[in-house]
């Protein structure tokens, strides 16, 4: 914990605002937005560097270093958690940012709507975080990533001021689209204080089928078929480890139609376990868990074309299989994204980690397999973090980050580039 | 221009790029926003990426402003020139690069029209979703610029759910490639940023778009109703059931009545108040099941008839009468004001009343054509811009729509940008505070505020100022190598 932290903690709490000490900083929970922008401001006065966060359960995606002096405190919108607009006829949601995704699915299911994305552990995530973190769901197959139906946003600025982007409106191209820049910004633009999100409707049935592979091949060529179907499915994921792999297509939408695809489904899968309604849902609920067991995030993604999905996997498993390790892979075929997982104590050896890294990077490069560390030690970050002189992308972010906050009051160093 | 710049640039784009006569140049002057006009001072139109490229850092090294057009079809200013500024034109990138059939996208030029990435595709069953009723003119850059929509945008989506890469030449010349379609940006979600800025950040010239499958099956309705509140409540009561079409459109009686006289004439009823024309498009079982939801709440709106396209080239026809309905608008008058404000979709019948009654007690006329499933309305305003007192008329007739809207929880433009037309209304919507937090994004991607100066950004609130031709330069034709 930074001297300077543990004094603006002090301040903050004889202020008022509740400050606990649970980790490397203190975190500060402000009950309403004129705290949260007291926080801002003083931090911002003062020099000290502060990480905007939900419940805090996705920090390994850009884990700061306190002990480097990288973050003085962290400002927590869990307090902050009301419905500011649920809009039936409209089908449009509004709610503060520290508002949980769970209680959010049931507040507009009440309504007869749907909330995307269905993240992991929905109760443990803060629409906030969701979007900091630009985190999706399975049912990204149907509905697209979180950024694609943000509609609006109000946030703090660096400065402290209060400004709004967008709107609640299901179309609006007044104004940049500054909310898709927040959205995946992992807070170094802002502190989003709300949010607009557009709904969809909820389904009258449901189904899922799961089918179980020797290898990820035959799995992700099974999954080419579904996609070959005249159909939309909600969410097709594959996951599986070693040779032990499971496909799983879960289908939604009007009775008959759903019927009817789950048997053009099935017809393509084979020998396919089915579930109706009740059964898919639940199942959908422990397949959407899985991106984040025991707790723990995976160690990387990779993001790729999805016909490149079938060499990355085997690539990735050949690879580590090398060097003694047992990846648990978990993918969206249909994006062409994989979540890998890897055996907990991996990273006990921070050094042979970042080799590891590294390696796997630049062999995936050639097939423009892009490798994202998510929960790996800060060292891996640091090891894999771009910096702002390689090209004009990376130029364009660190401008970006200069003009939203030029102090650097948003902590959080190795994202978009290496400060 | 001094003749060394204007010589480097000719050199950079050869004589088929290079507009420098003055009559050539009338053709640049305006976009479809015809109230505004502004002679360029040189139009470019460099062949690809490179050419584009090398243009960017000549002009800015030579500090001149740089305002990047597509076909002209804009109807908010957007590409309307600014005084001693270069417009760089895509009419001669016209190349689809790649169709990747397996992994559903393709790069094309940003030149290329929309209409033609779907015929490109099309063989291999996929489409382009975005479909601005200009989409047989209209270039895929231009769509990116305003993020564009359109009719089937109620089910699909704007421009931005589908453009997957993009290479931008700054405003410095440098080339920007984020070709590559990959699911997730790496790092800030620039293509997100780009799409939509309306030219103010750089210049697209290469496209990475998201290609659909086309749907297994597709059902087109027409209702035709006695008034058009009725039409309106039959939309909101349709999302309000959580019904899910495709498109969702609404034309007056003006509008058929023009429709149908001019070639675009789809068979719309004449004497009907409204029509109502749908898409539900899915699995055939889905399709079935939205139509049997939907047709009772057009009866109990009073529809008089509901037909139903028997087959694709009647669809095309109902179609082609709504995307058409635009050029219809000639017959009425030699100019047309198409506003484009937002509205939440339980407040339609409202507005359209409003709309109506802000034009009837200025005496102008008045018609409707709407994306009614999104809320966006376009009041369409018949005039004659030689008659001065009618074009001040149309604009505080506009003004009023959009104050209304704004009041109401609405937006001023759903897909045609707010380039110039709109440029002081985002005062109504944004506080000080708001705009300053977009100009933040603006200085930091152009520093110099070469790229499109003065649009959408109001003038005085974020610095954002109007170009006046340089001192002393000579004028192009003038300079002509």
């Amino acid at each position: 914990m930074t001297e300077s932290g543990s004094a603006l903690a002090e301040t903050l709490a004889r202020d008022g605002i509740e400050v606990s000490h649970e980790g490397a900083y203190p975190i500060a929970a402000p009950a309403s937005e004129a705290e949260v922008v007291a926080i801002v401001e003083r931090a911002a006065r003062d020099g000290l560097k502060v990480l905007p966060i939900g419940l805090g359960t996705k920090l390994d995606f850009c884990r700061p270093e306190a002990a480097e002096g990288a973050c003085d405190l962290a400002l927590s919108m869990r307090k902050l958690r009301d419905v500011v607009a649920y809009e039936p006829g409209d089908g449009t949601l509004t709610a503060r940012a520290g508002a949980r995704m769970g209680e959010l699915a049931r507040t507009v299911l009440a309504g007869g709507h749907r909330l995307t994305p269905d993240v992991p552990h929905p109760d443990e995530a803060t629409l906030g975080g969701v979007l900091g973190a630009s985190q999706s769901g399975p049912d990204r197959t149907r509905f697209g990533p979180v950024r694609h139906h943000v509609l609006g946003v109000r946030v703090v600025r660096s400065d402290g001021t209060i400004a709004k982007s967008g709107g609640r409106l299901v179309k609006n191209v007044t104004g940049f689209d500054l909310h898709r820049l927040y959205c995946g910004s992992r807070g170094t633009l802002c502190v989003v204080l709300e949010a607009s999100l557009r709904l969809f409707a909820e389904p009258e049935r449901e189904a899922a089928l799961t089918a179980t592979y020797p290898a990820a091949r035959p799995a992700l060529e099974a999954a080419e078929a579904v996609r070959a179907l005249p159909i939309a499915p909600l969410a097709v994921t594959l996951e599986g480890v070693d040779e032990d792999f499971r496909l799983h297509v879960f289908l939604a939408g009007h009775s008959e139609q759903v019927r009817w695809e789950a048997d053009e489904v099935e017809r393509v899968l084979g020998d396919a376990e089915r579930r109706d309604d009740e059964g898919a849902r639940c199942h959908r609920a422990l397949v959407r868990d899985l991106g984040r067991r025991n707790g723990r995030w995976p160690a990387f993604r990779m993001v790729c074309l999805p016909s490149q999905l079938p060499s990355a996997i085997d690539s990735t498993r050949d690879f580590a299989g090398a060097r003694g390790l047992q990846p648990r892979f978990l993918a969206q075929p249909f994006a062409g994204i994989v979540d890998v997982f890897l055996p907990g104590d991996a990273a006990t050896e921070p050094e042979s980690f970042v080799a590891l890294a590294s390696e796997l990077r630049d062999l995936l490069a050639p097939a423009e397999v892009r490798l994202d560390p998510l929960a790996v030690p800060a060292a891996v970050h640091r090891a894999l973090a771009r910096t702002n002189d390689e090209g004009p992308a990376a130029r364009w972010m660190t401008r970006l980050r200069e003009s939203f906050d030029p102090a650097g009051t948003f902590a959080s160093p190795l994202f978009p580039c290496r400060a | 221009m001094d003749r060394r710049t204007l010589d480097r640039l000719a050199s950079i784009v050869g004589e088929a790029g290079i507009v420098a006569d003055r009559m050539r140049r009338l053709a640049y002057e305006s976009d479809g926003l015809t109230l505004e006009r502004e002679m360029p001072e040189l139009v470019l139109l460099p062949r690809d990426t490179d050419e584009t490229a090398r243009c960017m850092r000549v002009l800015h090294e030579a500090g001149i402003p740089v305002v990047p057009r597509g076909a002209g079809t804009g109807l908010s200013g957007g590409a309307t020139p600014v005084p001693g500024g270069v417009t760089i034109g895509t009419a001669r990138m016209r190349d689809v690069l790649e169709v990747n059939a397996s992994d559903r996208y393709a790069i094309v030029q940003a030149g290329v029209v929309n209409i033609a990435i779907s015929r490109a595709c099309a063989k291999h069953g996929l489409f382009y979703a975005p479909d601005p009723s200009s989409q047989k003119a209209c270039t895929i850059g231009g769509n990116v610029a305003e993020n564009a929509g359109g009719p089937h945008c109620f089910r699909y989506g704007s421009t931005t759910r589908h453009v997957l890469g993009l290479v931008i030449v700054t405003a410095e010349g440098e080339v920007l490639d984020l070709s590559h379609p990959v699911a997730d940006p790496d790092g800030y979600d620039l293509i997100g940023l780009f799409t939509g800025s309306e030219g103010m950040f750089g210049l697209a010239t290469e496209i990475t778009i998201q290609l659909t499958p086309m749907p297994a099956a597709t059902q087109t309705l027409l209702a035709i109703f006695p008034s058009l509140d009725a039409a309106c409540e039959s939309v909101t009561d349709i999302i309000a059931a959580r019904l899910e079409p495709s498109a969702i459109e609404i034309l007056d009686k003006l509008t058929i009545q023009a429709v149908e006289a001019s070639v675009f004439a789809a068979g719309y009823p004449t004497d009907a108040e409204a029509v109502l024309l749908l898409d539900i498009e899915g699995g055939e079982l889905e399709v079935e099941t939205t139509v049997k939801g939907i047709e009772p709440i057009l009866a109990r709106h009073g529809r008089l008839e509901l037909r139903s396209a028997r087959d694709a080239e009647e669809r095309e026809r109902l179609w082609a009468g709504r995307k058409g309905a635009f050029g219809a608008m000639g017959r009425i008058a030699p100019d047309l004001y198409v506003a484009d404000v937002v509205v939440p979709r339980t407040r339609l019948r409202e507005i359209v009343r409003l709309a109506t009654d802000e034009c009837t007690k200025r005496g102008l006329k008045m018609s409707n054509v709407f994306h009614a499933g999104d809320g966006n309305l376009h009041p369409n305003i018949s005039y004659d811009r030689r008659d001065p007192d009618e074009v001040e008329r149309v604009l505080a007739a506009g003004r009023a729509i959009m104050q209304a809207c704004v009041d109401v929880g609405g937006s001023l433009t759903g897909e045609h940008g707010v380039g110039l037309e709109k440029q002081e209304q985002m005062k109504l919507l944004f506080s000080p505070a708001d705009l300053a937090a977009m100009d933040l994004a603006r200085v930091a991607l152009d520093p110099d505020r070469r790229m499109n100066p003065g649009k959408m950004l109001p003038l005085r609130a974020c610095m954002e100022t109007r170009t006046r031709p340089i001192p002393g330069g000579m004028r192009a034709e003038e300079a002509r190598p």
